[in-house]
Formats: structure tokens, sequence, C-alpha cells
């Protein structure tokens, strides 16, 4: 957990499991922003975003009581985010199915910006974010997890329900391909060849 | 974190949840918790009833028992 060694994690999850509000605020406030942030880079709509935020801490006091007493709390609530999420993009596959088809028929490719780009301190960032937002979800959210909410390996692994084996490939695969879109503007080039060895 | 192409995603500015929705779903859960917390001990409270009650009816009837099978009752 963020800022919070394991013991007073244990502590926060036996609080959480009697019901105590002030527990409840300790995570709430060492995790909304990470969470916040993971879901507003998966869906891009910051409404969109705040249901699922809210339904994720809404899905950690109504099974409380019942979490183990030794629950790695980063790694329960980023795979409840991760569910939340996908069962939004499932219901969204079925009610735009109909749009879909349509929008296919358009001749000019339709891409939806990342939030982030606007708050985007340099030009670097943005581009960062852009070719964040045009990788494949599972690749996303594998950088997302490790380098954005500092997750480890196993418990990343753990989050998105695949082996430590097959997560550390697909972390690859994804770094690689972000190394290449990045490469392919002058600029991210130049920024790339000065961080990476 | 090693990786320099990681350290430049872990640079990537946060994004907040709108404060006034945030403080609303804060006192939501706070609610969903002291629901919980009461229906816990409520069904403590009966459990505990249970227990007792049943152990009450185990004592009489062992005591009845014993009258019946010593002659007395």
């Amino acid at each position: 957990m963020s800022g919070v060694n394991r013991e007073t994690e244990l502590g926060l999850v036996a609080g959480l499991r009697d019901g105590d509000a002030d527990a409840f605020d300790v995570v709430h406030d060492a995790f909304q922003t990470q969470l916040f942030t993971f879901l507003l880079r998966l869906c891009r709509r910051r409404d969109v975003a705040e249901d699922l935020l809210e339904e994720t801490w809404l899905r950690l006091v109504k099974h409380a009581r019942r979490l183990r007493p030794d629950t790695r709390l980063g790694a329960w609530l980023f795979t409840v985010a991760r569910r939340v999420h996908v069962s939004y993009v499932r219901s969204r596959v079925l009610e735009d199915s109909t749009v879909a088809g349509l929008i296919a028929l358009w001749p000019y490719a339709v891409e939806r910006a990342s939030p982030f780009e606007a708050a985007a301190a340099s030009e670097l960032q943005r581009r960062i974010e852009r070719a964040l937002a045009s990788m494949p979800l599972t690749s996303r959210e594998a950088l997302l997890l490790v380098a954005v909410a500092g997750l480890d390996q196993s418990d990343a692994a753990a989050v998105c329900g695949v082996s430590p084996e097959a997560f550390r490939q697909r972390l690859s695969r994804a770094r690689a391909a972000l190394a290449r879109t990045l490469a392919e503007s002058p600029a991210g080039a130049r920024v790339l060849k000065e961080v990476t060895p | 974190m090693t990786d320099p192409l990681f350290r430049l995603l872990a640079d990537l500015p946060n994004a907040a949840p709108d404060p006034d929705r945030a403080a609303r779903v804060r006192s939501r859960c706070h609610a969903v918790l002291a629901r919980g917390r009461r229906s816990h001990r409520k069904s403590v409270r009966l459990t505990d009833a249970l227990l007792a009650g049943l152990g009450a009816a185990y004592v009489i009837e062992a005591v009845r028992l014993a009258w019946f099978f010593s002659g007395i009752g």
C-alpha cells in the first residue's frame, strides 16, 4: 500500500472488517487519486470514471466484513476497479453494437482524446498520454498498474487475473509498443534516447 | 523503479474526482459500514440468545432425565 507499511495495512483491514469509518477514511485518502487516475486512463471519460470509482468504494464497504485478514488493499481495490471497468465495457459493447456498425461506415477515423492531454505539463507528456490512449486495453492496464499505480508485478498479475510470467510478457510487449510509438516522433525519439541507456 | 520509460509514466499528472461527489460517496460508504455493524451486532445478539435458549433446554432435559432414571420423578 502506498506510503503505509504492511503492519498498518493489516490494522486497516481489521478496522474495515469491524466496520470502522476511520479505517475506511485512511484507505480512501490513500487510494482515491490513484484509483481515479487509473480508471480515467482506462475509460477516458470523467463522468464514467467517477461512476466506476463510486462502485469500487461501495463494493469495498459491502464486502468489508468478508475481507481476509491478510488482504493486500492495493491489489484488492485495483482488482475491483478493473472488474468494474470490464463490466462497463461489456455493457457498452452491447449498447454500442448497432452504433459501431454505422460509425465503421464513416470514412475518417474517430479518436477520443485522453482527458489528461490538456493537463500534460509538456509536449512529451502529451505524446505519452496520446500513445497510452491509443494502446490496447490489456497493454494500457499493465503499464498503468506497474508504472503509474506502483503495484509490484505479482500484485499486478493478480489484478489482471493472469500468471506472473504471462503478466511479465504482457508488460514487456506493452513497454516495447509504447517505446515504438514514442520513437515515431522526432521529439519522442530524442527523449527516448536521453532516458534509455 | 529503475526503468526510465516507467519513470516517465510515473511522472504523468494525476487526476482527482469532483470533491463534492467524493464527499457524498464517502458518507454513503460510512452509512453502509454503520448499517453492516448494526446488523452484525443484531445477529450476534440473536445467536447468543439462541445458544442460551438451547443450553437452558439441554440442562432442563438433562435434569428431568436424571430425576426420571433415579426414580425421583
